[in-house]
């Protein structure tokens, strides 16, 4: 599964100011409401589901990454969103550091197979510190989508 | 200098939606507690490194998958069963964590 299979362009967040992992993650599910991507009824309720999947154990899993997920009925096909916080975002992180890359995933509920595939292809990619390197210096959205597509074409 | 003792098992992903991130972390957080090199590979494919929740991820390991477990080190043994049993227990983790998030 290629990453731009799912990453929605137009939710891509580059400049992700928030100073806490709630704020974050609002911020990115709102991004994708206003991508269209999800309808503005559900945005509460896909909040609240990635918010309490974070309660079962944080998605920072380290290295300053974070992919903050939740299944939901409201979508048919998977999609995420990429946002980069310079700044790093407090995530309760499993090594207790901040993080500066953050991919939210919305899933469908009865595709898991689809969501273990997004998560293969993000997780290859992260493994690329020249990835990591030039995501976190990606200022616009363009420059971020370009990133995803040559990574998708392994040119990175 | 003692000689370590490489270990292997075969281990199934019974988790109904696969090794996802939850299982990743537990699998991971779990290996991390031995001095063992631990690695996990699918269909004879490179091992990765187990203590990595990231490379453990790459495994987009499905319900049902079996998994190639190898341990190798001092506390090798004692990793192998623990992590077994980790696998065979659907990532219920036995001993109750000190502050889990």
């Amino acid at each position: 599964m290629k990453l731009c299979d799912f990453v929605v362009a137009d939710a891509i967040l580059p400049e992700l100011a928030a100073s806490t992992k709630e704020a974050a993650i609002r911020a990115m599910v709102a991004s994708l409401k206003d991508a269209g991507s999800i309808q503005p009824e559900d945005e509460d309720g896909i909040i609240g589901a990635i918010l309490k999947r974070e309660e079962l154990g944080s998605t920072g899993i380290g290295n300053g990454v974070a992919v903050p997920h939740t299944k939901h009925a409201s979508v048919n096909k998977l999609i995420a969103t990429v946002a980069l916080a310079g700044g790093g975002v407090d995530f309760n992180s499993l090594d207790g550091e901040p993080v500066y890359i953050l991919f939210l995933l919305v899933s469908p509920p009865d595709k898991p197979g689809d969501h273990l595939r997004a998560l293969e292809s993000i997780s290859r990619h992260l493994r690329n510190q020249n990835f990591c390197k030039f995501l976190r210096q990606s200022k616009t959205k363009e420059a971020v989508l370009d990133l995803l597509q040559e990574a998708d074409n392994n040119e990175i | 200098m003692s000689e370590s003792q490489v270990y292997r098992r075969k281990v199934t992903v019974k988790a109904e939606q696969g090794l996802h991130i939850r299982p990743c972390t537990a699998v991971a957080q779990l290996a991390m507690k031995y001095q063992s090199r631990v690695k996990l590979s699918k269909d004879n494919a490179t091992p990765v490194d187990a203590k990595s929740i990231l490379d453990l991820m790459t495994l987009a390991a499905g319900p049902n998958t079996e998994l190639d477990l190898e341990v190798d080190g001092p506390d090798a043994a004692e990793a192998l069963e623990h992590l077994a049993a980790l696998f065979e227990s659907d990532f219920v983790v036995q001993t109750s964590p000190a502050a889990s998030p």
